[in-house]
C-alpha cells in the first residue's frame, strides 16, 4: 500500500522527478496518457498490456492546472485524467471529445452519480475512474474520540496550531460547506459561500500548514505536530500500515465528503481512437478495480465491481457506503461560484 | 657628512638579525647602525633580502633571531602601527578609494588629530612635494610620479623618525626618476628625517646616499660612503656591483713583500690599502676604466706603460669608452677617456699606448 | 566635423554583425516573453477567455488590494532579510578564505563552498524541514536534552524558516563575489594603513570594508533580486503566513484563471525589485567608483 508516494495533489516536484526518470515518450503509434504521477502503474491497465504487448506512454503531471496549461499550450496527448472540478474547465476550453459510451465496456456498471456529473449537453465527457473520501483523520492517541464527532473541532481553539486542511479549494470548501450545513454544493448560494468562507477563516487560525500531498501530511501527523486533519482516506490507511495511531471518521454529525476523477478522451489526440477505448476498458476491468482498492486504497467508478469487493477490504480502506450522515459529493460546480471560491480560498490562506 | 664632533647616536640599529621563511634564509646576522639624519641606502641584486630587512625595521616581519633598536628602544613585538617609522611602498599603495587629501590625512586621522590642523598639515605636505592644491584630486587620476609624491607626503606628514622607502623610483621612467632622485635628496636634507632607501640601482645609490650598505644573499657585504665604496670595494663582488671594474689575473703573489705579478702588466708592489679584503682566497687585480689612460702623442707619459689594440669603442660625446686588447695576453680591458679639447678619438684597429699607475690597482678576492 | 561623415563606420558595422546573433538571441529569449507579459498585464481574463481591450484595472488591483500589498511587502521584507543574512554570514567566510587560508588551499575552500550545489535545491529544502521540523533534529535534541518539554513550533512553517532556508541556499552566491573583491585588495594597502598608525579595527573599517564594497553590493543584488521571486521555498517551509508574491502570481496564472492579474503582479514585483536595487546602488555609488 506504500505505493502512494505521488498523488492527486502531489507537488510538481514529484512529476519533475518522475519525468526525469521516465523514458522518452511519444514513440510513433504509442498511446500517450497525460496522467497523475504514479498512475503509470501497470496494475491499472493489465488488459491493455495483454492486448498490445506493452503499456502506453505516460507523461506525468503533479497538478491538474499544470496539465491544463500544458494541453492549452499545444501538448498532444490522447488521454488524460482530470478530477471532477476540472473536467468542466477542460470541457469549456474545448480540450475534450465526447465519449462514445457504446464503446466502453461496463458503462452501465459505472456509478450513476459520477457518470451524470460528467454530462455536459447531451454527451458524456469523462469516464469515472477513481474516487476517495475526504474526512477527519486524527491521532487517536492524542485526540479523544468525542472531540472528532463534529467538524467544529477545526475551529476549536483547543487545537490551535495543530490542524491541517488540504491545500485544494474543493476539499477545503467541502469541509466549510458541510460545517455550515450545506451538503450539496450545487444548491449553494453566494450567501452560503460567504458563510462557508467565514467559517474557513476561523478554521485557518488553527491551521499549522495546508497539506499538499499525502506524504507531506503524514510527515506532519507522525510526530504529532498536527493531530487533526481534513484528509483523504489514503492517509489513515498508509499511516496505519506504518504503525501510526491514526483514526478516521467519515461519520461526523455534519458528514464528510468524496472526490472523484475520470479519464477523458482529449480532442486532437495524435493516435488511434480504438486504442483510447482499449485503455478505458482496461481501467474498467474488475481486475483493475480489485487492484485499485486493495493495493492503492482508492475506490473505483465501477460500482458493480466495487460491490463484489469484500466488506472487509472496503472497511480497511474507509470506502464503505455512508448513509447515516450527509455526504458532500464533489461534483462539478457552476463556474461562477467556483471562481469565487478559489479567490476566497487564496485570501484565507494568506490570512485575509 | 657628519664626521666631526661626538659620534652621533644611531637612530636605528639592527643587532644580529636573522630571518628565515621556511627553508629560505632571507637575512643572515645583519648588524647595522644608521645615524640620525642620514640618507642611507640598501643596495643589492634582486632577492638579496633588501625588502625583508626594510620590513623587519618597519615591523611587518619579526626577526627569527636578533633584534631591532629604534631611537634607543627595543621594538621586538611592537607592531608596525606603533613604530616611529613610516614606509613608502614600492607600488606606493595609494588608497584608491580616497582622494589625495584623504590619503595624506590618513595617518593624522588615525592619530585623531583635529580636522583643521589636519587640513593645514595636508596642504603643507602637498606643497612640500610640489602638489599644492591637489587635495580633491581622486587618486586614480594621478600619474606615476604624482602617486609617488602622494605616498611620500603621506608618510612625511607624520614626521617619522625613520622613513623607509622600498624602490620608490623603480616604476618611473628614466627622466622622471632622475628628477625625483634629486628632489628626494633635497627633501631629505630639508626635513632632516633619516631616510633608508632600498634600490637595486647602484648608480642611484651612489648619487643619493650618505652611506650605502651592499647586500648579497642575505648578508651585508660592505657599509661605507659612496666614494669609499667605489674606490675601496672590499670584495670582487662589491667591486663588480658598484660601477665597472677591469679584472686581471694575478700570476704570482708574495704576501710578505706585497709583490704581485699581474698578467699583461707585470710585477708591482702593493700597499695594504690596496687589498681591503686581505689576501686570502683566489685573488684578482682590479682597475677602474678611468684609471687607465690612452697616451696620445705629446701627452706626458704615465708611471707605467703597456700596449694594446682598440677592438671596439662607444662614443658618448663627453666620454669615449674603448675596449682594448692588451698585447701579450688574451684579454681586453675597458678604458674610459674624457674627450678634452684637441684629443682625438681613436678608431677600431688602432694601436694604443696605455698608461696606468700601481696605486690604481686593487687586489680583491 | 565634416558633413559627409558616414553614419556607421566600417568597424562599427563589423561589430554590429558580430554581436547581432547574440543580440537577436537575447531579444528572442528575453525581450519577447517580457513584452508578452507586459501586453498580457493590460488585458483581462473572463474564465477562459482573454479580453484584449487595454486597461489598467490589473495594476489598480495589484497596488490597491491589501492582500497583494501585504504579500509584496512581505516578499520585500523576506528578501531583504535574506540579503542581510547572507551578506553578514558570507562576509566572514569570504574574509577567512581570502586572508587566512594560504593561497594554495583557496581553490579547495571555494570548491567546498559549492558542495551544497551538488544536491538539488528541493532536497536541501527537505533537509531543512528535517532539521527544523516538529520531530526534527533541533527539536529532537532539545527535547532529548530536557531543555524543552514540547517541541518548538515556531521554527518551521513561518517566515523565519523561509529566511533561513533561502539564506542557506544563496549563501555561496554572496560568498563568491565578496571573496573576489577581498582577494583583489592589494595587501600593501593594508600594510600601508597599518604603517600609518591603524589598528586592525580602523584598518578594517577604513580600507578593507570600502574596498570590498563592490563585492558586497554585487552579493546583495545577486541575492536580493532572485529571492523576491522565489516560490518553492515559501510553499514548502513557509506555512500559512510565509507565502510570498510569487505564490500569488502562480495562483493567478493557474487556479484563479487570471493570467493578466498574474502578469501585472509579476511586473509590479519586477518594478519594486528594480526600484529598490536602483535606490540601493544610488546609496552606495560612492564605493563603486573605478579604482584606477
Ligand atoms: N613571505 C615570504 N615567504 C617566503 N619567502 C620569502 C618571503 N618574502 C621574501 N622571501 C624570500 O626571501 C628572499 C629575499 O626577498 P626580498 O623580497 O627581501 O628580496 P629583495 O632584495 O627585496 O629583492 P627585489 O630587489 O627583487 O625586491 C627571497 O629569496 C624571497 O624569495
Ligand atoms: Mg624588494
Amino acid at each position: 500500500m506504500n505505493k502512494l508516494i505521488c498523488h492527486r495533489l502531489s507537488a510538481a516536484i514529484c512529476a519533475a522527478l518522475i519525468a526525469l526518470a521516465s523514458p522518452a515518450l511519444a514513440v510513433d503509434e504509442e498511446l500517450i496518457i497525460l496522467d497523475w504521477s504514479g498512475y503509470e502503474d501497470p496494475g491499472f491497465h493489465q488488459m491493455y498490456i495483454e492486448q498490445h504487448g506493452d503499456s502506453p506512454a505516460f507523461s506525468p503531471f503533479g497538478e491538474e492546472e499544470e496539465a491544463f496549461q500544458k494541453l492549452r499550450a499545444g501538448f498532444k496527448a490522447d488521454v488524460s485524467h482530470p478530477c471532477s472540478q476540472s473536467v468542466r474547465k477542460w470541457y469549456d476550453a474545448g480540450l475534450l471529445d465526447p465519449l462514445q459510451t457504446d464503446k466502453i465496456a461496463h458503462w452501465d456498471d459505472l456509478n450513476k452519480g459520477m457518470v451524470e456529473a460528467f454530462k455536459f449537453g447531451d454527451s458524456y465527457y469523462a469516464m469515472p475512474a477513481d474516487w476517495g473520501a475526504t474526512a477527519i483523520a486524527y491521532r487517536n492517541d492524542l485526540v479523544p474520540e468525542e472531540d472528532v464527532q463534529s467538524l467544529q473541532v477545526f475551529v476549536d481553539p483547543k487545537y490551535a496550531g495543530k490542524t491541517s486542511i488540504a491545500d485544494n479549494v474543493d476539499d477545503a470548501y467541502a469541509l466549510a460547506f458541510l460545517a455550515t450545513g450545506v451538503s450539496d454544493w450545487n444548491m449553494a448560494t453566494h450567501e452560503d459561500l460567504d458563510r462557508a468562507s467565514a467559517w474557513l477563516r476561523e478554521a485557518h487560525k488553527n491551521v499549522r500548514d495546508y497539506w499538499v500531498d499525502g506524504t507531506g501530511l503524514a510527515q506532519l501527523m507522525a510526530p504529532g505536530e498536527v493531530v487533526i486533519a481534513w484528509a483523504w482516506n489514503e492517509t489513515p490507511t498508509t499511516m496505519n500500515a506504518d504503525g501510526h495511531p491514526i483514526g478516521y471518521n467519515r461519520e461526523t454529525t455534519e458528514g464528510s465528503s468524496t472526490w472523484f476523477c475520470g479519464y477523458v478522451d482529449l480532442a486532437d489526440g495524435p493516435n488511434d481512437e480504438a486504442k483510447v477505448y482499449d485503455f478505458f476498458n482496461a481501467w474498467n476491468d474488475p481486475g483493475t478495480v480489485d487492484y485499485l482498492v486493495n493495493a492503492w486504497g482508492y475506490g473505483h467508478g465501477n460500482a458493480t465491481a466495487m460491490s463484489m469487493i469484500g466488506a472487509e477490504a472496503l472497511e480497511s480502506s474507509y470506502l464503505t457506503d455512508i448513509t447515516s450522515v450527509p455526504l458532500l459529493f464533489q461534483g462539478p460546480l457552476n463556474y461562477d461560484l467556483r471562481e469565487a471560491m478559489i479567490a476566497e480560498f487564496e485570501m484565507i490562506k494568506a490570512g485575509f | 657628512m657628519p664626521d666631526n664632533d661626538v659620534a652621533p647616536q644611531p637612530i636605528i640599529q639592527t643587532v644580529g638579525v636573522d630571518k628565515s621563511f621556511g627553508d629560505v634564509q632571507a637575512l643572515r646576522s645583519i648588524s647595522l647602525e644608521i645615524e640620525q639624519g642620514m640618507f642611507f641606502t640598501l643596495v643589492g641584486p634582486s632577492g638579496c633580502g633588501k625588502t625583508t630587512l626594510l620590513r623587519v625595521m618597519a615591523g611587518f616581519e619579526q626577526p627569527t633571531t636578533g633584534h631591532v633598536i629604534i631611537d634607543g628602544k627595543h621594538v621586538a613585538g611592537v607592531p608596525a602601527n606603533k613604530r616611529p617609522t613610516n614606509m613608502v611602498f614600492q607600488n606606493y599603495a595609494v588608497f584608491p578609494h580616497l582622494n589625495v587629501g584623504d590619503n595624506i590625512a590618513y595617518g593624522l586621522r588615525s592619530k585623531k588629530m583635529a580636522e583643521d590642523l589636519i587640513r593645514r598639515k595636508v596642504s603643507e605636505a602637498l606643497e612640500m612635494v610640489g602638489l599644492s592644491g591637489y587635495e580633491a584630486r581622486p587618486s586614480h587620476a594621478l600619474s606615476g610620479g604624482q602617486r609617488q609624491r602622494v605616498a611620500l607626503a603621506r608618510a612625511l606628514v607624520l614626521k617619522p623618525k625613520v622613513l623607509l622607502l622600498d624602490e620608490p623610483l623603480s616604476a618611473l621612467d628614466k627622466k622622471l626618476r632622475e628628477q625625483m632622485q634629486s628632489e628626494l635628496r633635497h627633501l631629505q636634507r630639508n626635513v632632516g628625517i633619516t631616510f633608508i632607501l632600498v634600490t637595486h640601482d647602484q648608480e642611484e645609490a651612489l648619487t643619493m646616499s650618505d652611506r650605502i650598505a651592499v647586500m648579497f644573499s642575505g648578508e651585508i657585504a660592505q657599509v661605507d660612503s659612496p666614494a669609499t665604496l667605489y674606490q675601496r670595494p672590499c670584495s670582487r663582488a662589491v667591486a663588480e656591483f658598484v660601477g665597472f671594474m677591469n679584472f686581471l689575473d694575478v700570476r704570482k703573489l708574495d704576501t710578505d713583500s706585497g709583490r704581485v705579478e699581474i698578467e699583461g702588466l707585470g710585477t708591482v708592489e702593493i700597499g695594504p690599502r690596496q687589498a681591503p679584503g686581505g689576501f686570502d682566497g683566489e685573488i684578482v687585480a682590479g682597475v677602474r676604466p678611468e684609471l687607465f689612460t690612452i697616451l696620445f702623442d705629446g701627452e706626458p707619459t704615465a708611471e707605467r706603460l703597456c700596449t694594446g689594440r682598440i677592438t671596439e669603442l662607444q662614443y658618448f660625446g663627453d666620454m669615449t669608452y674603448y675596449e682594448a686588447k692588451l698585447d701579450g695576453i688574451d684579454r681586453t680591458v675597458t678604458i674610459s677617456m674624457r674627450n678634452t679639447s684637441g684629443r682625438e678619438v681613436l678608431e677600431v684597429g688602432a694601436k694604443a699606448r696605455i698608461g696606468w699607475s700601481p696605486e690604481s690597482l686593487l687586489i680583491l678576492s | 566635423m565634416p558633413w559627409g561623415r558616414p553614419r556607421i563606420s566600417p568597424e562599427a558595422a563589423s561589430g554590429l554583425v558580430l554581436i547581432s546573433p547574440t543580440f537577436i538571441y537575447a531579444l528572442l529569449l528575453l525581450a519577447t516573453p517580457i513584452a508578452a507579459v507586459v501586453l498580457l498585464s493590460f488585458w483581462t481574463q473572463d474564465y477562459l477567455d482573454l479580453q484584449r481591450t487595454l486597461t489598467l484595472a490589473n495594476y489598480q488591483k495589484a497596488w490597491s488590494e491589501p492582500i497583494y500589498q501585504s504579500l509584496m511587502l512581505r516578499s520585500v521584507k523576506i528578501s531583504l532579510l535574506v540579503t542581510v543574512a547572507t551578506v553578514l554570514i558570507g562576509f566572514p567566510i569570504a574574509y577567512y578564505i581570502a586572508f587566512m587560508v594560504p593561497p594554495r588551499h583557496r581553490p579547495i575552500w571555494l570548491f567546498l563552498i559549492t558542495i551544497p550545489f551538488w544536491t538539488s535545491y528541493l532536497v536541501r529544502i527537505f533537509l531543512w524541514k528535517v532539521i527544523l521540523g516538529y520531530g526534527g533534529v533541533i527539536n529532537g535534541s532539545l527535547v532529548g536534552l530536557g531543555i524543552i518539554e514540547e517541541p518548538l513550533k515556531f521554527i518551521l512553517y513561518n517566515q523565519g524558516a523561509v529566511v533561513l532556508t533561502l539564506s542557506h541556499a544563496w549563501l555561496p552566491f554572496a560568498i563568491l563575489p565578496i571573496f573576489v573583491a577581498l582577494n583583489k585588495i592589494d595587501r600593501s594597502l593594508l600594510e600601508a594603513a597599518e604603517d600609518l598608525g591603524d589598528g586592525p579595527v580602523r584598518r578594517f573599517l577604513h580600507i578593507t570594508l570600502p574596498l570590498a564594497m563592490p563585492g558586497i553590493v554585487a552579493a546583495a543584488i545577486i541575492v536580493f533580486i532572485p529571492t523576491i521571486g522565489d516560490y518553492v521555498t515559501p510553499r514548502l517551509v513557509g506555512g500559512p503566513n510565509g507565502l510570498m508574491i510569487a505564490n500569488m502570481i502562480e495562483v493567478q496564472f493557474k487556479k484563479a484563471n487570471n493570467a493578466p492579474l498574474g502578469a501585472a503582479l509579476a511586473l509590479s514585483a519586477m518594478f519594486v525589485v528594480t526600484l529598490i536595487s536602483l535606490l540601493f546602488l544610488l546609496a552606495v555609488r560612492k564605493y563603486l567608483r573605478p579604482n584606477q
